[in-house]
């Protein structure tokens, strides 16, 4: 909950009736040499890597990302380590049976610089429960008078001898809910070791909807770099000042790398009574 | 220091012991009764002179012989006359307005040439004629937003009432109420201050050379007196305006003795919320209230008691979803007592609050979060009338703060978090000499000591990299956790060039021990107050400036150059991506970094006559460094604006009508925007280079009004005052964002600003009876 958004809102509404907008002339954006950026996801769950290898683009019109080819990648765990090869230009990707509770070291090599990053694969924390129920204010959204809106109850329980990272997707007919506002990410410092009940507030879905949820076990510096992300991801620099995310690599670059367990559920909603659906590993 | 401390005995050790007696006493206004702060007591023709102090005395000491005396203040009849002192004498001056007909619109300022002849510099006076003649946004007259029209002054942005003094943030200004520390001064989240213009006396605004007997803020003081109330008969004044309406009632309890006065303001943006469609808008609260009481009781010459208050609050609330209810209450309790008709004393009693109440109702459960700080404080402020060529003041003071940093109280079991409060006492002791040296040279040089002492109970914490918990000490009640004491040297100097000119410095040297964490760069009534503690050093600064003062016309007008230098330490900022709600481990997050403030204030005033005015310019620098945040790199702050000017004129045509303007221009707000982007996780992200690395466009913006004395008679007078703001509806930036330029290519993005503001007339009625 962003506090800060709301009362924001709240403060300038009786001003925002006298408010305009227009497109401004005089305010132009200086674009920065094209930067590096390496996003790298290593999946117990889809026993996958993959690994993304680019450039930034012009702020106002990124006519192409450029993408950087010809990197030598290498993934060292346990005993093992094992190259990743390029798929596609810019795209890198391996098949592997990844055991969790486990530290990944992963190397990339562009041009001789070498760019390491390191992250702890944590054991996956099972869903006990899923359901939903409609969002209470759903009436009152005045915008939306006939719109349902629905409240998601994720039910799991917490390890209590480590602290915990997560993050949550959700599926709606498998289509992956990716904007901002679903960006779901948290610890479990306020509930450690104990039975919780997440609640994600305010979707709107129809009936016979198909809903997964994906609970992902990650590790700390993957929290970091999410909750520095969504920063950057948020801030219109207005009222803030914004920073690039604090990313995990050596030297530091933009991106990361993160390894990942997960557990799933789906249901299927039905009328304002959704009920839970069979466990599908 | 050590130096300082010896010019302070040799200059008591070489005065030569003389025949002399004192003259003293107040100064009122004859009609209302009201003490005159800063009115001047002077021997013409000689260097002998005082002006009052904050509650309207003053004590003169001339050897045995005839004099002239002559008591003037601007906009009041000049009175003189002739004393032979052979004794100590006690005279009470009552001065009359030449203003009676025309009372609430003409301007008064402070005595002709002191400007040119005090020590003081980097201090502005505004008179409450001056506040309400200024036009200002939907006509609501705002003491501060009329100081941010003051060079060395910024704005907060569109509509704000925020002020930053000499590149100072929103948590260095140290605003009094009589004498009580305001914490947050603004409602509706910096729109509108705290200080209803109805109740308010009198306001000085310290940017420099701060006298000793001040402390615990860096960057400036704001000294606000309410009014006494009127001790001869009873009047009451209000208004009805655009946003907001007014009422005072003033009046004696016992006819020069006793009087009181209560004022209070209500703002009603959320009526027109009652005329909405949506019957769910009409169940809407958005509205403050401020409220005002004193009182004061003369016992008689030698001593006298007041009383005074403020209370005032925001309330806002959406349907049963979301309420927030935040704002200050403070109490002073003040007896001025004179020991002798040479040494005033002033004790004072103070409690400040601010707390901070935000609920919310959802189907998982109920939630309320509450932040604050209480504040208890004790002052002895002596005032010493020396001799004729020296004022000494030394005092003690001592503050018991009491910190609430946050508490969420849930119906849920398992979500309840309560972060410890936290205790602290800060006291200061301090001694302070005006000396005039001869007719040229004119010397203040004060020391303040001031000691921070954290309390317990409290357990805390040391800390890893990783922000982890590595080392915890348990402190009992009452326990000292941490003490820092700091010596705070405060010089000026006045160098008299001749009558009409005169060369000024000054040196001052800060701590402030108390400090504001925010969440944006807009005020937030979810801003809260944090203590010094072990961890988190006190803020220092030291201060060097310059001037030189110059009146033409026989003091018509007055102008002023000043230079200043600022270095700031231990400034607080915090990491990106921290969560500062509910953080036990906030501290760790913290980061302290340096701060460098530089520049040039122009300041031409013309306090006389029918057409009054100033113009302001600054020119200035304010930067900061931290080794975590832009490569170590220093950074512009928000406010850094390199020009800022103002231009503010007044001409009061007959008894009837007076019209005013004021031009605002300045550079864009320093603000950091993307410098590209890129994909991370199928979304696009931006990419920051410089922190506050770009400019918002140049602000400027006109505004005009007209007062019009509807009805005037000697019971019942009626005032017109009708503002236009934004007069050529300059669309200025208050945010900018990005678009597509259409839906074919969602990647083309163009740069749109919100305006907040577009020309807005505001009319209001004030009556007096």
């Amino acid at each position: 909950m962003k506090m800060r958004h709301i009362l924001l809102l709240v403060g300038l509404f009786p001003f925002l009736l006298v408010s305009c907008e227009e497109v401004i002339k005089d305010f132009s954006i200086q674009n920065a040499d094209p930067q590096l950026v390496i996003e790298a996801q290593c999946s117990a769950q889809n026993d996958s890597i993959y690994v993304y290898i680019s450039k930034t683009a012009d702020y106002m019109n990124p006519v192409e990302y450029p993408i950087v080819t010809n990197a030598h990648i290498q993934l060292f765990f346990a005993d093992t380590n094992i190259l990743i090869p390029e798929i596609y230009p810019g795209t890198y990707a391996a098949h592997f049976n990844f055991p969790t509770n486990t530290a990944y070291a992963l190397h990339v090599n562009i041009n001789n610089d070498m760019y390491i990053a390191e992250s702890f694969m944590h054991e996956p924390v099972p869903i006990t429960n899923v359901s939903t129920s409609v969002f209470p204010y759903s009436a009152y959204i005045a915008s939306y008078p006939d719109e349902l809106f629905y409240d998601i109850h994720v039910f799991f329980q917490d390890p209590a001898e480590t602290a915990n990272f997560y993050r949550i997707k959700i599926w709606k007919n498998d289509t992956l809910l990716n904007n901002a506002s679903h960006f779901i990410f948290f610890n479990d410092k306020l509930f450690n070791g104990k039975d919780y009940e997440l609640l994600l507030q305010a979707y709107t879905f129809e009936e016979e909807d198909t809903i997964k949820i994906e609970l992902m076990s990650i590790d700390k510096s993957a929290y970091e770099y999410y909750n520095t992300l969504e920063e950057a991801m948020t801030s219109t620099g207005n009222f803030s000042m914004p920073d690039n995310p604090k990313s995990n690599f050596t030297p530091s670059v933009l991106g990361y790398f993160m390894t990942y367990s997960s557990s799933t559920q789906t249901l299927v909603i039905k009328n304002e009574e959704s009920t839970l659906q069979e466990y599908i590993p | 220091m050590k130096s300082v401390i010896l010019i302070v005995f040799l200059s008591f050790g070489t005065l030569l012991y003389a025949q002399d007696y004192t003259i003293s006493g107040y100064i009122k206004d004859a009609s209302t009764g009201e003490e005159l702060i800063a009115a001047s007591v002077y021997v013409p023709g000689t260097t002998y002179g005082v002006i009052t102090n904050h509650y309207g005395y003053y004590s003169l000491t001339l050897p045995q012989g005839s004099y002239t005396i002559e008591y003037s203040y601007l906009g009041y009849k000049t009175t003189s006359y002739i004393i032979h002192l052979h004794e100590n004498v006690s005279r009470n001056m009552l001065l009359i307005s030449t203003a009676t007909e025309l009372q609430n619109v003409v301007v008064t300022a402070r005595a002709r040439d002191q400007n040119i002849k005090s020590t003081e510099m980097g201090t502005q006076t505004l008179t409450m004629q001056q506040i309400q003649a200024i036009p200002v946004l939907f006509g609501e007259n705002d003491v501060l937003k009329t100081l941010q029209l003051m060079p060395g002054v910024k704005s907060g942005g569109e509509g704000s009432s925020g002020i930053y003094v000499r590149g100072g943030g929103a948590d260095q200004n140290l605003i009094l109420l009589d004498e009580a520390p305001v914490y947050n001064a603004s409602h509706m989240l910096g729109f509108f201050s705290v200080f209803n213009g109805d109740a308010i006396k009198d306001v000085k605004l310290y940017k420099g050379s701060m006298p000793a007997e001040y402390g615990g803020r860096l960057s400036s003081v704001v000294d606000i007196k309410m009014k006494e109330g009127n001790s001869k008969e009873f009047h009451t004044t209000g208004g009805i305006g655009t946003i907001s309406s007014r009422v005072t009632v003033e009046g004696p309890i016992i006819k020069d003795t006793s009087s009181f006065m209560i004022s209070g303001r209500r703002t009603y943006a959320d009526m027109m919320l009652l005329f909405a469609r949506d019957k769910n808008l009409r169940k809407t609260q958005l509205f403050f209230y401020d409220l005002n009481l004193k009182t004061n009781y003369i016992f008689n010459n030698e001593n006298r008691l007041f009383i005074s208050g403020y209370f005032g609050r925001d309330v806002f609330s959406f349907q049963d979803m979301i309420g927030t209810d935040w704002g200050n209450a403070t109490a002073t309790v003040r007896w001025i007592h004179l020991i002798s008709p040479k040494l005033f004393l002033n004790s004072t009693f103070i409690f400040s609050n601010f707390s901070n109440k935000i609920s919310m109702n959802s189907d998982v459960g109920d939630f309320d979060l509450t932040s604050g700080i209480t504040d208890f404080q004790l002052k002895e402020d002596f005032q010493f009338y020396f001799n004729t060529k020296n004022t000494i003041k030394f005092g003690i003071d001592a503050i018991y703060h009491t910190f609430s940093p946050g508490d969420l109280k849930t119906n849920l079991d398992n979500l309840s978090i309560t972060l410890n409060k936290k205790y602290a006492a800060e006291s200061g002791l301090y001694i302070s000499n005006e000396q005039t040296v001869n007719d040229y040279i004119k010397l203040k040089y004060g020391l303040r000591f001031s000691n921070f002492t954290v309390l317990g109970p409290n357990t805390t914490y040391t800390y890893n990299e990783n922000h982890e918990r590595i080392d915890s000490v348990v402190y009992a009640t009452k326990s000292i956790i941490k003490n820092y004491p700091a010596l705070e040297p405060r010089f000026s100097a006045t160098f008299v060039v001749n009558t009409t000119s005169s060369i000024k410095a000054s040196f001052t040297k800060n701590n402030q021990y108390v400090h504001l964490i925010q969440s944006s760069t807009s005020s937030l009534p979810t801003d809260f107050w944090i203590p010094s503690t072990e961890l988190t050093p006190p803020q220092k600064s030291m201060q060097y400036s310059l001037g030189y003062f110059r009146n033409f016309k026989e003091n018509a007008y007055e102008s002023s150059v000043e230079i200043y230098f600022k270095s700031l330490e231990n400034q607080i900022d915090y990491e990106s991506g921290t969560n500062i709600f509910l953080e036990p481990d906030l501290e760790s997050y913290l980061l302290f970094g340096k701060g460098r403030s530089y520049g040039a204030e122009f300041l031409l005033q013309k306090t006389q006559g029918s057409f009054t005015g100033w113009i302001g310019y600054t020119l200035a620098r304010t930067e900061k460094k931290y080794t975590e945040l832009n490569n170590n790199k220093w950074f512009p702050t928000r406010y850094d604006r390199k020009h800022d000017v103002s231009i503010v004129a007044m001409y009061q045509f007959n008894t009837i009508l007076q019209i005013s303007a004021s031009w605002v221009y300045s550079t864009g707000d320093a603000v950091t925007m993307p410098s590209g982007k890129y994909i991370i996780d199928g979304k696009e992200i931006s990419y920051f280079t410089n922190r506050n690395g770009y400019r918002m466009p140049d602000y400027h913006r006109l505004d005009l009004g007209v007062t019009l004395i509807g009805k005037k008679t000697e019971k019942y007078e009626s005032i017109w005052n009708f503002s236009i703001y934004n007069t050529y509806n300059r669309k200025n930036a208050f945010m900018i964002y990005f678009e597509s330029v259409n839906d074919e290519n969602p990647d083309v993005l163009q740069a749109v600003k919100v305006t907040l503001f577009p020309i807005l007339p505001a009319v209001t009625w004030n009556f007096k009876f």
